[in-house]
């Protein structure tokens, strides 16, 4: 599968919707669906944020949104933390993840900012684990729901 | 208003309540202490904007403390936020959790999950705990999860500053 990597633009904000819209179905936690507000909130996030898609012959497979922002306690020190990464179902153990996990990575490198990622699914939560082990991702703790 | 859970597990009680603006110095120092235990050297350290940090906190009313004979031994602060692609689901979600450590075999942790859980009923809202410092791990895994609240993932980062 040839791969490319590119910055999204506005007229992704549809397939990224939809990729979101998968998400929110998969989860296994109760997240509110995607609305006509989500259109509006990812279009912003793209203008004003470092976001990646992945495609493969034109049509896009997954998504990374990265946010650069300081910690609340300390205005000082500055860090990218991850929004959203999520893979089309049918396109994943194709190396997408990897691919766009390796972007992050490079941007961190390039930047010299360090990276924090959640995951918040619910599902797959070992397998996820260890995948970004792999890739170089030290764990930092568990995310916790309630209700 | 003062709100208070008492415990009475222990000989010393440990008391709950809601952080005022006479706390603020209790609130930096409980705060120093979780960053000065936390394993990511990234995660900084107290600026001068963690004063601010912890007024603005103290001000949303969303900070707890644990108290134990007159001294301040935990605390959790609390953010209400909206669902990035919804904005009108709102939750709350956790900054920071932090026991002193010599007080960690006491009830306070329990408690002011407890009262974090009331909040969350009282308001119909749901819930986030992040654990992102990176230290002792497995055991707040499995203290989580036996106060009712729902593994869903994890943090993890890359790199250093």
């Amino acid at each position: 599968m040839d791969l490319q990597i590119r910055k999204a633009n506005g007229f992704d904000v549809n397939r990224i919707s939809e990729l979101l819209k998968g998400w929110l179905e998969e989860t296994a936690f109760n997240y509110p669906g995607v609305c006509p507000y989500s259109h509006v909130w990812l279009a912003n996030f793209i203008y004003t944020n470092t976001c990646f898609v992945i495609e493969n012959d034109e049509k896009i497979l997954g998504t990374i949104g990265m946010r650069y922002g300081t910690f609340p306690w300390n205005n000082e020190v500055g860090a990218f933390f991850c929004d959203f990464l999520i893979i089309d179902k049918v396109f994943r153990a194709n190396g997408v993840a990897a691919r766009l996990i390796e972007e992050v990575k490079k941007l961190s490198n390039e930047n010299d900012m360090p990276v924090f990622l959640g995951i918040m699914t619910g599902i797959q939560a070992d397998k996820k684990d260890r995948f970004l082990s792999m890739c170089g991702f030290e764990y930092a703790g568990g995310n916790f729901v309630y209700r | 208003m003062r709100e208070a859970i008492l415990s009475t597990a222990n000989k010393s009680e440990v008391i709950i309540r809601r952080a005022t603006e006479w706390d603020i110095t209790n609130v930096l120092t409980l705060v120093a202490l979780w960053i000065e235990e936390a394993a990511h050297s990234f995660i900084g350290n107290v600026c001068p904007s963690t004063g601010v940090y912890a007024a603005e906190c103290i001000r949303s009313k969303l900070v707890l403390l644990a108290e134990c004979e007159k001294e301040i031994i935990g605390i959790l602060i609390l953010k209400e936020n909206i669902q990035p692609w919804d904005e009108n689901v709102r939750f709350i979600v956790d900054e920071i959790f932090f026991v002193r450590k010599e007080y960690r075999a006491s009830n306070a942790a329990r408690l002011l999950l407890s009262k974090y859980k009331q909040i969350l009923d009282d308001s119909g809202m749901s819930g986030i705990l992040i654990m992102d410092n990176g230290t002792d791990m497995a055991r707040k895994d499995k203290f989580m999860q036996r106060y009712g609240f729902k593994r869903v993932g994890c943090s993890y980062s890359y790199g250093e500053i």
